[in-house]
């Protein structure tokens, strides 16, 4: 390999790198634009939904529940007369569900809290049989309907939760503040917290991983167009006259499209962080490390692409259905791999956006955890090698090859 | 001649196509010596390219590889099938330069040979001297600046030296490739088409360059090209057709080869088109049939098959300086006769059109002051002419003259800057739609749905122009009679040979018989003959009243019109009669000067003029 062939071909690439307004595009905008997209386009919390509240039994208590869930950061409460018109503003779109204080349930409330204080007092000196007895008394529970918008499953839950959460704090609150409701002894409380992402943004997790997905995108469709152009403005087949070897070719080709790709990877690194405020918890030696590996077989495939197809158009076709839609699917940044099934699991094995999501996720979020990062950057690496070995038995040496 | 340089012997080559195996070239045996300068004449598809690429090594030979036994697997097998070749028996004998085979010492081949390919192998958004820098680590040469500035003097660039080659005009790209391949110089200088779309002036400047190298460094040079008058520049040719050498010599042999064979003639008073299509059609019934008849100016241009013939034609006539066009045609009908006994095979050389809907007014194309301009650049600037009904008007011009745009203003598909223009005396810009039905387009490249057959593109395009019922069934008819279409009815238009394939667009062009025909480049890369035949039914049409506006970059055919306006960066030089034009620069030293030379003398006159009004 003659170093001064790879230098005037790495510095012809990146002068057409830099001339050629759609190289930067691809490279720094576009990204850029899908990190935006993916922040917050893909949006695991809802924050506050709107609900409607129906009160049919105008009394202090249910009032104080209203309150509570008035007082809710997660709920926008809109009264409504009666379940028809609720009906209706859910249909349209207006709330996202309702609930539903029902006649008699202040009367029902009062009759339990009546039931247990007794049952608790009869704890103290009766058996067990003489419990089932009371709760055998058909007292009827009090009861709040909630009604929600089963079509969109994820909110449906989140509505579930957040009413639910509002009454529970109205009791806690009656609990602590009114003695006389005080009537069962504090039972197991669970105070839940959640590592590695604290507050639960969603945003903590997906933005680092659909830098993976955008990566793959980014590194294929940026060298699957070059090799193509190559063949297409005949110049391919000038340079196959020169002197030039097969190796010149590719390594100086590598070398001026992995400087491009891991700046492009530094930008949104930095967008990531200081835009969308992601904390990094994890050493960067660490993430440039993962990512040229990573960049290396991403930028092969491309190159695999390009030579086999010679043809910009389809060429940038494949990269973006091929290079996109597994890593989106089977990345794990979306789905669950756990939850896919079999062959599915083992089909993620053979997307290397799958190790750069772990490897940059547990970056972000939880530090250098030596063990991922030696692991997927061996399984990267290995991925990267496979492409450049394809790539090199493909380019030809002429134009037909026997 | 000196020692020999390339020696090819018996070279065959195949491609596997979905149609099953194409010969691209059949047996083609030469030698070339060194310090020799030959040019490789052909029409599109004559196999020119893939003897460019045999010789430096892009493609193998059939006699050097089994690649056509070996292939079946595809790509699988291309990265992990094994690489045992099986050596034929007559391995690396084909093709020799310098003794060596460029299937096996690739690497000396490659210190031979300078190879340009079409479209120069430049890169665009590289600049001129970036560039050459390149190409010169490239082939491994440590050309310091001072080198290169010679160079670059040498080839009239050195002033441009920082600008992109992107921005090159052609004749400049070319000059670039040129250089490009100069680099680390070559012994052999293969140029694959230099001369497409470069205009005459730049062309002859790179003929001078490249024949100041031969002389100098005595390097070998193969030029191919599919201009048969640039040809006769040269010492020696190589014609090529079908992939079959016909010819290897001087082209002025080959031209004296005819002597006594080719004359014009001319009938005072009477229409040359007229006349040319009864002399054909008399000869023929008396079996005594032309190898050729063009017009030529204010003539009539005619080569006999023999001299008994000629003594025996009926008009007065004067013995012409015959060609080397003359010789090739020659060859090629002689071929054709020995093929299946029929001197001229078609006779749509004199059928007629009849049918066509002609025009009431007298002017039917009119252009006023058509300028164009994108932003900075002005591809058209003030082009006026007005053409009479029956009349062939040409633009002649090379690539990026804005003969295009002129054309598409006339169509109404690009609106102009300023100036207007008139079809049937209806304005463009007042009632496009209408002025649009008088119009026959036939595109370039032809613009054929290629996966539809013969009979379902002349039905799109009767349905398109509102022909149906019966009306459509005849006028479908009557133009697969008259194109000579019959046989190939349902053949896919992509299949079809170039040469039908341009009557077909023909025939879909004056489907709705248009008064006014506008044809954008229609005969480049036909062969031949094909041209000849289409000549022949352009003047059919035009003598039945059709007014036809057509484009081209062969200087030969630019004599066929009637008139001619000369378009170079946007302007019209100059319209007139071909041999008006032609008289215009007739000087001393060149008493019978060609369409070319006149072209570049315009040329450089209207340089001299910018240049003067910018000293000024």
């Amino acid at each position: 390999m003659n170093k001064d062939v790879v230098f005037a071909l790495v510095k012809k690439e990146l002068y057409q790198i830099i001339r050629d307004f759609s190289s930067i595009l691809i490279a720094f905008i576009l990204p850029v634009i899908l990190l935006f997209l993916f922040g917050f386009g893909i949006n695991f919390d809802t924050n506050t939904v709107k609900i409607g509240v129906i009160i049919e039994d105008k009394t202090p208590t249910t009032l104080e529940i209203l309150d509570a869930m008035r007082f809710s950061r997660f709920l926008n409460v809109y009264m409504f007369e009666s379940r028809k018109e609720a009906a209706k503003a859910l249909q349209k779109g207006a709330i996202r569900g309702f609930a539903v204080i029902p006649n008699d349930f202040t009367k029902n409330l009062k009759a339990m809290q009546k039931k247990s204080q007794q049952a608790n007092g009869a704890m103290n000196v009766s058996s067990v049989q003489h419990i089932q007895n009371i709760n055998t008394q058909a007292v009827k529970l009090p009861e709040i309907q909630v009604i929600t918008d089963g079509s969109e499953p994820n909110t449906a839950k989140f509505v579930a939760a957040y009413i639910q959460g509002a009454v529970q704090t109205y009791k806690t609150i009656n609990n602590e503040n009114s003695p006389k409701y005080n009537s069962k002894p504090p039972g197991i409380s669970v105070i839940q917290r959640f590592w590695y992402n604290p507050a639960l943004k969603s945003t903590y997790f997906v933005l680092p991983g659909s830098l993976a997905i955008i990566m793959t995108m980014i590194g294929t469709v940026l060298t699957a167009l070059v090799i193509a152009r190559e063949w297409e403005r005949g110049t391919m087949e000038a340079l196959l006259t020169t002197k030039v070897t097969k190796g010149e070719f590719l390594t100086a080709k590598y070398i001026a499209y992995f400087i491009l790709a891991m700046a492009s990877i530094a930008f949104c690194l930095f967008v990531i962080i200081f835009v969308f405020r992601v904390p990094f918890q994890g050493s960067i030696t660490a993430f440039i490390i993962v990512s040229a590996f990573f960049m290396l077989g991403a930028l092969g495939f491309g190159f695999l692409v390009s030579t086999i197809s010679k043809d910009q158009f389809i060429a940038s076709q494949i990269a973006g259905v091929v290079g996109f839609m597994p890593a989106m699917m089977l990345s794990g940044l979306i789905y669950e791999i756990n939850s896919m099934p079999a062959f599915l699991r083992l089909l993620t094995l053979f997307i290397p956006a799958r190790y750069y999501v772990s490897s940059i996720s547990s970056l972000f979020l939880s530090g250098t955890i030596m063990y991922t990062i030696v692991r997927d950057s061996i399984l990267l690496g290995l991925f990267a090698l496979l492409m450049f070995v394809l790539v090199y038995k493909i380019t030809p040496q002429r134009f037909d090859d026997c | 001649m000196g020692d020999i340089l390339i020696q090819v012997n018996n070279l065959t080559k195949t491609f596997e196509t979905k149609e099953g195996l194409k010969t691209a070239l059949k047996d083609i045996s030469l030698t070339l010596g060194m310090g020799e300068m030959a040019a490789l004449v052909g029409p599109d598809g004559s196999g020119k390219t893939t003897f460019l690429r045999l010789l430096a090594g892009l493609l193998l030979p059939d006699s050097d590889c089994n690649y056509l036994k070996n292939n079946k697997g595809g790509f699988i097998k291309k990265i992990f099938g094994t690489k045992e070749i099986v050596k034929p028996e007559n391995f690396c004998k084909t093709i020799l330069i310098d003794n060596f085979c460029p299937t096996n010492d690739l690497e000396d081949v490659k210190n031979i040979i300078g190879y340009m390919p079409q479209k120069f192998g430049l890169y665009e958004d590289l600049s001129v001297i970036e560039n050459l820098n390149l190409y010169s680590a490239l082939n491994n040469q440590k050309n310091n600046a001072k080198e290169i500035d010679t160079l670059l003097d040498f080839a009239g660039l050195i002033d441009f030296k920082d600008r992109l080659a992107g921005n090159l005009s052609g004749g400049m790209k070319q000059k670039l490739g040129l250089c490009c391949t100069l680099i680390f110089k070559p012994q052999l200088l293969l140029l694959d088409e230099p001369s497409v779309g470069v205009d005459p002036l730049s062309r002859r400047e790179l003929m001078k360059i490249v024949e100041k190298l031969v002389k100098e460094n005595n390097i070998a040079v193969i030029w191919s090209t599919s201009y048969l008058d640039e040809a006769e520049n040269f010492e020696r040719v190589f014609f090529f057709s079908e992939g079959e050498k016909l010819y290897d010599g001087s082209p002025k042999s080959a031209a004296e080869s005819m002597k006594g064979l080719v004359f014009l003639a001319k009938k005072e008073g009477e229409n040359l088109r007229g006349l040319l299509r009864n002399i054909l059609k008399d000869l023929q019934k008396e079996g005594k049939p032309l190898v050729d008849g063009i017009i030529e100016g204010d003539n009539i241009r005619l080569v006999f098959q023999n001299r008994h013939f000629a003594d025996e034609f009926f008009l007065p006539k004067v013995e012409a300086n015959p060609r080397f066009e003359d010789f090739v045609i020659y060859t090629l009908k002689s071929r054709l006769k020995a093929l299946d006994g029929n001197f001229s095979s078609d006779n749509t050389l004199f059928n007629n059109v009849s049918d066509v809907r002609a025009p009431e007014n007298d002017i039917t194309i009119r252009a006023e002051g058509l300028t164009k301009v994108y932003g900075k650049f002005t591809a058209a600037d003030k082009i006026s002419f007005e053409i009479k009904k029956g009349e062939i008007f040409g633009l002649l011009g090379p690539n990026g003259a804005g003969k295009s745009t002129t054309f598409k203003m006339l169509c109404g598909l690009v609106r102009p800057t300023s100036g207007e223009c008139a079809i049937m005396g209806v304005k463009m810009d007042e009632n496009p739609v209408l002025a649009r039905s008088f119009l026959g387009y036939m595109a370039q490249k032809f613009s054929l749905f290629g996966n539809l057959s013969v009979l379902q593109n002349l039905d799109f395009f009767a349905g398109v122009y509102g022909l149906f019922g019966f009306e459509k069934t005849k006028r479908i008819k009557l133009l697969i009679d008259f194109f000579d279409l019959g046989q190939f009815r349902d053949t896919n238009a992509e299949d079809l040979p170039l040469g039908y394939k341009q009557r077909l667009a023909l025939s879909c062009a004056i489907v709705h018989k248009p008064p006014v025909l506008f044809l954008d480049e229609p005969t480049s890369g036909v062969d031949l003959i094909s041209r000849r035949e289409f000549w022949s039914q352009i003047n059919s049409l035009s003598e039945n009243g059709t007014t036809i506006l057509i484009t081209t970059h062969f200087m030969d055919e630019a004599q066929y019109c009637d008139r001619i306006s000369l378009i170079f960066k946007g302007k019209s030089l100059i319209t007139a009669a071909p041999d008006e034009l032609k008289n215009s620069v007739k000087t001393e030293e060149n008493p019978d000067p060609t369409m070319e030379d006149a072209f570049i003398e315009l040329i450089s006159r209207e340089n001299n003029k910018t240049m003067v009004s910018k000293d000024e």
